[in-house]
């Protein structure tokens, strides 16, 4: 009878932990990306795996999520609300799609994309954030690359509380002309009001090797000296030296190959000993 | 002894049953997840090449079948759109490389277009199993790596153009990612461009944008991988606009000497490329890579929104 209930037991636990292997041996690699919502209803936060918000789909209440984010993961926040948000992680990736009057708050964040009609701050240090059309965004810390973005103007309102290493304005979202280009802005001066550098020039310098009050400088973005318009691209921040470039990793995952290897590997053991 | 023994036993006999249970299960979602994907991308594609079929018996004559390969002939332009049909046809050397021709033509990948906006075109490689949509999602560029078309959990994935690279404005450089499936699926055989007979059959490819057909030719084939950030050497995948001389030459002059062999395909400053790019593994981070040159512009469409004129 013990014999029985202990094998059940490890079963339940040996087909469970197998399963689990789905998702981790898929994406192992890969940062998740998590959507938040502001629900007054509840008066709180709520989110949802994926980069859109569905309707369709079922949410989680915000505090689960503290448990399951990590560095290196992706957020996007979205509608309208006046709450803050605070998660202590440093995020590869935060967009600000559409919300109004978000405080978000991390750890530090790679990529920040602030898209149209946003209005927001971000806490946290930024490696390159890009800011779009008519856009409006307090950063309170430190900015390495700032783009702002637009089409055949700009409108965006820019305000960074820290330095900022390097700030590029350009309109058709990246190709077409540059408005300004400077470097190394002083803490809590670089300004930007519809679009417009309202920044005295004595606060910043407009070649690379100028004054550099910022504590992360950004290093070219290409090692072939491509330029790189796309909204996007720009510059990285301060690699670790054993970091890989990000690019989609398209092997194929060998979850399957691997769990069956591993069951007959285990079948044929089990079997030895028993004949033993 | 016996004792732990068969206790070892019994442990691994479960864990046997457990990994065998979960492989099965997987392998059984992959291939009905692959299965119904198929049959959605096989709807989409028999929506083209019906248009495509109406659009030939309109002008009354097969004008090349993208499918079988066939270089397109310059269609004729329409009166009242720019050019007069009393005008010469101009050869294939002067048309512009990149213009669009002036006559619009129902695209024949419209109802996917309308199916999903996130899908910047349609990838095809004629002959092969390459035919396929490309998904670009500036938000989060690996959305589709593990999603089908519709958005669905699948391992396969969909082909998806880089986010940093755009089709509007068109930059010099197109990176598609697609997975390396055994199956063959999307980019699983890709690298059948490693034999030079496979090139010779399959010199072109077109991809079918809501503008227009844009057709390459290969002009270099390379094994390379995805580096470190801080390494200093030609990474393929960083780029994407070329606004000088010497940004081109740089790209071309590193494609053309990593190549398996001399395609004979030159460029110059001006063009532009599709870089195809998928896992292998004869290193960490290893890439197989397909370079295309755009040759001769397709048809340009009309609208997607817009009811296709002549059916």
């Amino acid at each position: 009878m013990k014999k029985r209930k202990t094998f059940t037991l490890l079963f339940a636990m040996m087909a469970v932990l197998a399963l689990g292997f789905q998702r981790p041996m898929t994406v192992s690699a890969e940062s998740n990306t998590y959507v938040l919502r502001y629900d007054a209803g509840d008066g709180d936060w709520r989110y949802q795996t994926g980069s859109h918000w569905d309707d369709a789909e079922e949410s989680k209440a915000i505090s689960e999520i503290h448990s399951r984010i990590k560095d290196g993961d992706q957020v996007v926040i979205e509608g309208q609300t006046d709450a803050s948000i605070a998660l202590n992680v440093h995020l590869s990736n935060l967009t600000v799609n559409g919300a109004s009057t978000v405080v978000a708050s991390f750890k530090g964040i790679d990529h920040c994309y602030i898209l149209a009609g946003s209005i927001a701050a971000v806490s946290g240090g930024v490696g390159n954030a890009y800011v779009y059309d008519d856009a409006s965004v307090t950063f309170n810390d430190n900015v390495s690359y700032l783009q702002i973005l637009g089409g055949d103007d700009l409108h965006a309102n820019v305000s960074v509380r820290g330095t900022v290493g390097h700030a590029v304005g350009v309109e058709q979202y990246g190709s077409g002309s540059v408005r300004y280009d400077v470097y190394s802005v002083a803490a809590d001066k670089f300004n930007v009001e519809d679009g417009a550098l309202l920044t005295e020039e004595a606060h910043y310098s407009k070649n690379q090797t100028g004054g550099a009050p910022s504590q992360n400088p950004p290093s070219s973005g290409s090692s072939q000296g491509s330029t790189q318009n796309n909204t996007q691209s720009g510059t990285q921040s301060k690699p670790s030296s054993d970091e890989y470039d990000d690019v989609p990793k398209t092997g194929e995952s060998k979850a399957v190959v691997w769990l069956l290897g591993a069951g007959l590997v285990c079948l044929l053991g089990s079997r030895a000993l028993r004949k033993n | 002894m016996d004792k732990i023994k068969k206790k070892i036993s019994v442990i691994l006999a479960v864990a046997a049953a457990g990994c065998l249970a979960a492989g099965g299960f997987l392998a059984v979602k992959n291939y009905r997840e692959a299965r119904e994907t198929e049959r959605v991308l096989e709807a989409l594609r028999a929506s083209a090449l019906a248009v495509e079929d109406s659009q030939e018996s309109a002008v009354g004559e097969p004008s090349g079948s993208e499918s079988s390969g066939e270089k397109p002939e310059p269609s004729e332009a329409e009166p009242g759109e720019g050019t007069s049909l009393t005008e010469e046809k101009p050869t294939e050397s002067e048309l512009p490389v990149s213009e669009p021709k002036p006559s619009l033509q129902p695209n024949p990948y419209r109802e996917s277009f309308l199916a999903n906006e996130d899908m910047a075109g349609w990838l095809v490689i004629p002959d092969t199993v390459i035919d396929y949509p490309v998904m670009w999602t500036p938000r989060d560029e690996k959305y589709y790596l593990y999603r089908d078309f519709e958005g669905k959990e699948n391992q396969n994935g969909s082909l998806i153009l880089d986010t940093d690279s755009s089709l509007d404005p068109i930059t010099t450089n197109l990176i598609i990612h697609g997975h390396n499936m055994r199956s063959g699926a999307m980019f699983g055989n890709l690298t059948d461009y490693e034999s030079r007979d496979f090139y010779e059959e399959h010199r072109q490819i077109s991809l079918y944008t809501e503008e227009c057909r844009r057709n390459y030719e290969v002009i270099a084939v390379f094994r390379s991988q995805v580096y470190r950030k801080t390494d200093e050497v030609f990474k393929f995948y960083k780029f994407f606009q070329a606004d000088t001389q010497e940004e081109f030459d740089d790209f071309y002059q590193n494609i053309k000497e990593l190549s398996l062999y001399d395609t004979g395909v030159t460029a110059q400053f001006g063009d532009r490329f599709l870089t195809l790019s998928t896992c292998v593994y004869h290193v960490e981070q290893g890439r197989f890579v397909v370079v295309a040159k755009e040759t001769e512009p397709g048809e340009a469409y009309l609208p997607v929104a817009e009811e296709p004129r002549a059916q």
